[in-house]
């Protein structure tokens, strides 16, 4: 597997860490305790397109996120984590 | 007492040949490192191509400007200026990039090692993951990257055969043993055409 970093270009797989689930959203603080259990513990694994965060440690050193298919292996994009794109969509979940 | 501190090269001899190849220390340079503060890379990209006719690149690699200056993507959102001792750098860049950006004197902070000849991406390819062939990494071509397991800048100034190294000074000493020892073991046959 190959990721195109925005940053450093295409690198190969050995050059980056899987660092977890990149849609999850840290409850709010008076939230229920099944809701942290759920954040802290609890994992989906989706068959099919997922947003995971990779660290690319043996190139820029950034943190992004990459919407891969579990199934397919298939990289739809890879952007940086905290970019304007992400800020937006979580805004846009939000609202 | 403690000892004095005393200049020192980063490495010594500061170059070896083996094999028609050669590993060199780069004459010291003045470096500064470009910051650029949140949305202020227009307005620092206008005062830079204003003051040197050069902007900083988006994409990992060098470009020169007026004065012998030199602008290299180091990092994500860290640019890297270059001149040749003596330019007075920094001075010139304080004014100019005042309140668009983080400047921090990197002159002393690394060092680089220049592998010249032919045959010399060969030798790198030991040691760096990237894709070296020519029509993906050629002159001006800049990567961040690891040599062994040690995080590099590497770099391929023009068309003459040869790569550089940019290295923290501290790990310096490690990556030219490094870079000497893959110069030792010669070419693979395997990228012998
Ligand atoms: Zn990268």
């Amino acid at each position: 597997m190959r990721l195109n970093c925005p940053h450093c270009g295409e690198r190969s797989l050995e050059e980056f860490t899987y660092r977890g689930d990149a849609t999850l959203r840290r409850p709010a603080a008076d939230a229920s305790a099944k809701s942290w259990v759920d954040y802290v513990y609890l994992r989906d694994n989706p068959a099919g397109r997922h947003e995971e965060y990779w660290y690319h440690g043996a190139g820029c050193r950034a943190w992004l996120v990459v919407d891969r298919d579990t199934t397919t292996h298939r990289v739809h994009s890879v952007r940086a984590a905290g970019s304007t794109s992400e800020n937006t969509r979580l805004n846009h979940e939000h609202a | 007492m403690p000892d004095p501190l005393l200049p020192k090269p980063a490495v010594q001899p500061s170059s070896v040949t083996v094999n028609g190849l050669t590993l060199a220390l780069a004459q010291t340079r003045e470096t500064v490192s470009i910051g650029p503060f949140a949305k202020c890379l227009p307005d620092l990209n206008a005062a830079l191509a204003s003051a040197f006719g050069a902007t900083l690149p988006a994409d990992f690699s060098t470009t020169s400007g007026h004065d012998g200056l030199q602008l290299t993507r180091a990092a994500h959102h860290q640019w890297f200026a270059h001149a040749q001792a003596g330019a007075g750098l920094m001075a010139r860049l304080v004014p100019l990039c005042a309140g668009l950006a983080a400047l921090t004197n990197q002159t002393d902070s690394r060092v680089t090692l220049c592998l010249r000849g032919t045959g010399a991406d060969a030798v790198a390819a030991k040691l760096v993951p990237v894709d070296l062939a020519p029509d993906h990494f050629g002159p001006g071509s800049t990567a961040l990257t690891l040599a062994g397991h040690i995080p590099v800048i590497l770099s391929r100034p023009d068309v003459t055969p040869g790569l550089d190294f940019t290295v923290f000074r501290s790990f310096a000493r490690s990556l030219h043993h490094d870079i000497h020892v893959a110069m030792k073991g010669g070419i693979p046959n395997s990228e012998r055409v």
